[in-house]
């Protein structure tokens, strides 16, 4: 019955000047699982900080390639935002869409998730040089999602920087840590939420997390670089608007942002989901998807995967 | 908290959760795994026990009322219930519609319990057994499947195997998950995503009838009876409920293997059903059969796949995923300890099950009578309103007018291939198994590093290869035999 | 006979299409071209062996179960391909409100030739206001169109 009120609502002929936001707001959701579920968090604290209904649209399909491409075509007004992740840049340098991380405007960073590294307990690895030097006498397999997708950049990033080479296994769904418990990989690098509930029950073991201090999901785990390896990617998870939305609409939006990650309700439900709250806003947000986008341009170049 | 599954707040949820399922389930384009998205924020504020409840009568309602628009309309409502469509629909052309809702709603509730038994009494076997099945199990499994071919090519051999191959053709369009680099997309964006499943069954399923209708109309032919019984006749499943059992299993085992899911259970369930059935022959002109043992299969596939998502905390497809992320949000994390850790939890929630199951019966049994009335409008007016269906179901699936110009042209390719007497059932089947299919082998063959003897070393994969070449070969066997009769 | 000889046609245009559509991801056999291939020559051999049973003259006889033929089937079908296309088309830019009972009336009164309107317009805009309703109250919004913006 809200969903007809609003609806009606919106028919009604906007005047020019009215305040941002009048109508309902859609945010465009690329991937499905736990950033959907997040994304539909954000997006019903989000309506309750503007005041309209702002739904969390599903978009998804050939790595963000189709949602990117969607709300890049829509009118620059505030009305439709993307939730968005370095896979703009991914999906970008793999040559799929060709556009880049400039044809949006920052609104703000929300928060990040680590990629980590897990093997089976009784494999009786401990740390990551355990699995290297492991790896040195047998060729490992490590599960991951597509080839080209941002855990397997970041695990390329890692293998590499430990000097070994492995056989990287994609797979679809978010099965990876079925087959590490199935004994078909030696290895997933996933994200945590996915091995929590093993880790817990001493199934799984995860060697080290890739950011550059531990997380709070996992906080026995030594990340990368504690163990020698320097490693530092982060997958970041943000906000953005098409090129071209007004200053005060951008600015409107990453306020209500920031009250929202600030709230301990979004911080209670962040971390039940394995997700980690980290907001910054929109300048600062905006160098750091450059930044990360260069990095990615240069990893994926090493690895032969950038096609643009 | 066994009491908290019976209390107000949790059967009003249940409830809602079923009836909304179904409205989802029944409206094809609009599925259950959409349905379950939409009401997850209005479980973020509830307490656990409805809140879980609640999304588990939306996956068993949605997973039911799939097979309203398959009988009713001979559309499948969810891909789920495609292999419905063959015999459902043509109950329902025959004035049998309440016949074949009844029987779909009673398989599916019997699907739906038997493999909530399964996952009371033997979670973890089952999740042992189902961790076992990795990318050469599955392929096997698949390839299996695909050899149903034979079973619905009708009368030719050769022209089911032309169909079988164009579905599977169709399903490569797009961005290659494993490689991550498009195909046949022409260099557009939209094509990237591939061709949806369900847009592509919409579209074959319901325009060339809805073209036959129209020129039959034309030619001023009526195809219906001009009356529909709303009886519910029980009496017609007596000797069926060994095959329930049977499909119930089908489903249980599939829905657990992560990567698989209720479409090919379904698939596997009808062949199954028609393999070892007295008439083999009438299926797919409106056999009991082939509306129980797909609806029991795919409903028996929701306990299945939240066999390995509550003792593993691995979500074997989309819908179980966005159930863990309900469950993960009132801080529950399913995994090895959870089921002991949490044991009246679960057993209310196992009970909530059996209460959105009785729900749902009593739903659909007293809906029978409201859906048949769509039969008694004049067909030509409900294949315009069953165009305008298609159309915005396809857009609903993705939210892409693209899909709609897709569903279009590839109905109207299905009303020409049926011209060519190209059955369209084959094709379909391709549509399911050829993603999982190709993925599948590519995987295993990535793990071996490209040695086919990975497809040998697992004594599963090599018994499903067996069990395909016994039906193939004795499918040569027997239409060489009867090659001087037909071709 | 001509069927087989269309069918190897596609299959070799698919296999064309695979060389050049696919890019080969260096990942060796069977990659991303694999598949589509193994499917296009399947096809090929399959439209094969229906040419040589059509040369054998037994798919020369007719099967009984041919359906029967209706006069006006091009336009028909070629009418419902184009009723859909144009609904895709408006759906996109008027709007599922504007869109929908324009292209049933253009369903009834075109294809099926009623001239009855006052049913057909009740039952346009009656089909439409109910569709919108529900689709609104499940919250799947549909297209709203991009001439009007609302």
């Amino acid at each position: 019955m809200l969903r007809i009120g609003a609806a009606l609502i919106a028919l009604l002929p906007l005047t020019a000047h009215a305040q941002y936001p009048q109508k309902a707001v859609e945010m465009t959701v690329l991937f499905g699982g736990s950033s959907a579920t997040i994304a539909q968090v954000l997006a019903d604290a989000l309506s309750k900080e503007l005041g309209v209904p702002v739904a969390a649209v599903s978009r998804t399909g050939a790595g963000g390639a189709v949602g990117y491409s969607f709300v890049r075509s829509s009118p620059p007004n505030g009305y439709t935002i993307v939730w968005n992740s370095n896979s703009i840049s991914t999906v970008f340098h793999s040559g799929n869409i060709d556009f880049d991380y400039r044809a949006f405007e920052p609104v703000a960073r929300i928060g990040m998730e680590v990629p980590a590294l897990a093997v089976r307990t009784d494999s009786g690895w401990t740390a990551l040089e355990d699995f290297a030097a492991a790896a040195r006498s047998r060729r490992m397999r490590v599960g991951i999602s597509g080839r080209g997708s941002f855990v397997h950049l970041v695990s390329a990033a890692l293998f590499e920087t430990m000097g070994i080479d492995v056989v990287y296994v994609p797979y679809g769904q978010g099965t990876a840590p079925a087959e590490l418990l199935g004994r078909r990989v030696d290895a997933a690098l996933q994200w945590p939420s996915q091995f929590k509930a093993q880790v817990d029950a001493k199934q799984l073991r995860v060697l080290a997390v890739t950011s550059p201090a531990r997380i709070p999901v996992l906080p026995d785990v030594p990340t990368a670089k504690e163990q020698g390896f320097d490693v530092d990617l982060v997958m970041w998870r943000g906000l953005a608007a098409p090129r071209g939305t007004p200053k005060e609409v951008v600015a409107r939006l990453e306020a209500a942002a920031r009250r929202v990650v600030a709230s301990p309700r979004f911080k209670e439900l962040s971390a039940k989901l394995g997700f980690e709250p980290a907001f910054l806003p929109a300048s600062e947000f905006g160098v750091l998807v450059a930044r990360d986008d260069a990095a990615i341009a240069s990893l994926m170049t090493e690895l032969g995967l950038k096609k643009r | 908290m066994i009491a908290e599954a019976l209390s107000p707040a949790t059967l009003a949820a249940t409830a809602a959760g079923s009836v909304v399922g179904l409205v989802f389930g029944a409206i094809p384009g609009l599925t259950f795994s959409m349905a379950l998205a939409l009401m997850m924020p209005f479980t973020f504020g509830m307490a656990p026990v409805p809140a879980i409840a609640m999304l588990f009568a939306v996956y068993s309602g949605g997973m039911t009322g799939g097979a309203v628009s398959a009988v009713l309309l001979g559309i499948p409502g969810t891909p789920s219930s495609a292999a419905t469509v063959f015999d459902g629909y043509q109950l329902a052309r025959r004035g049998e519609a309440s016949l074949a809702l009844g029987a779909a709603v009673i398989a599916s509730a019997f699907g739906g319990l038997f493999s909530l038994l399964v996952m009371m009494l033997l979670v973890e076997q089952v999740a042992s057994f189902a961790i076992r099945f990795g990318p050469a199990e599955i392929f096997a499994l698949v390839l299996f499947g695909l050899s149903t071919i034979c079973g619905l090519a009708e009368r030719s051999m050769l022209r089911g195997l032309i169909a079988g191959v164009l579905g599977l053709m169709v399903m490569t369009i797009g961005l290659d998950e494993i490689d991550g680099v498009p195909r046949l997309t022409f260099g557009t964006v939209q094509l990237q995503q591939g061709v949806n499943m369900l847009v592509a069954m919409i579209g074959l399923f319901a325009v060339p009838q809805v073209i036959t209708t129209f020129l039959e109309r034309r030619a001023t032919l009526s195809p219906w009876p001009g009356e529909v019984t709303a009886e519910f006749p029980w009496r017609r499943l007596r000797g069926y409920w060994w095959l329930m059992l049977r499909s119930s299993t089908i489903g249980t085992i599939v829905g657990a293997i992560p990567g698989t899911g209720g479409p090919i259970a379904a698939f596997l369930a009808y062949d199954h059903a028609r393999r070892f059935s007295a008439r083999p022959e009438a299926y797919g002109t409106g056999e009991l059969g082939g509306i129980v043992a797909p609806e029991s299969a795919n409903n028996a596939v929701m306990g299945g796949a939240l066999i390995p998502m509550l003792s593993l905390g691995i979500p074997g497809d989309p819908a179980t995923a966005v159930i863990l992320g309900g469950l993960l949000i009132h801080g529950l994390q399913p995994g090895p300890l959870f089921v002991q850790s949490n044991a009246s939890l679960v057993y209310a929630l196992y009970l909530t099950i059996v209460v959105s199951w009785v729900i749902i019966l009593l739903v659909q049994i007293w809906g029978i009578r409201l859906f048949v009335r769509v039969l008694r409008v004049p067909p030509h007016v409900l294949g315009v309103c069953i165009l305008v269906l298609c159309a915005i179901g396809s857009y609903a699936i993705r939210n892409a007018v693209f899909d709609v110009y897709l569903m279009a042209i590839i109905g109207v390719l299905g009303y020409l291939l049926q011209r060519l007497r190209i059955p369209l059932a084959p094709v379909v089947l391709g549509l399911v198994l050829g993603p999982t299919l190709e993925q599948q082998y590519r995987t295993a063959l990535i793990l071996s590093e490209g040695s086919h003897r990975i497809f040998f070393e697992s004594p599963f994969a090599v018994t499903f290869f067996a069990l395909t070449a016994a039906i193939v070969g004795w499918q040569i066997w027997s239409s060489t035999r009867r090659r001087p009769r037909t071709r | 006979m001509r069927l087989g000889a269309a069918l190897v046609l596609i299959a070799l245009a698919w296999l064309w299409l695979v060389r050049t559509e696919i890019p080969d991801a260096g990942a060796g056999w069977p990659g991303p071209r694999g598949f589509p291939q193994l499917l296009g020559v399947v096809l090929a051999v399959l439209g094969v062996w229906m040419m040589a049973a059509g040369l054998g003259g037994s798919a020369a006889r007719v099967d009984e179960r041919t359906r029967p033929t209706y006069t006006g089937e091009l336009p028909v079908a070629a009418g419902t391909l184009g009723v859909l296309v144009l609904y895709a088309f408006l759906l996109e830019r008027a709007g599922f409100l504007i869109a929908t009972p324009l292209v049933i009336v253009l369903a009834m009164a075109g294809l099926l030739r009623l001239r009855r309107w006052l049913p057909i317009v009740s039952l346009a805009a009656g089909f439409t206001f109910g569709c919108w309703i529900i689709f609104e109250a499940l919250g799947t919004p549909l297209p709203r169109g991009s001439w009007i913006g609302w």
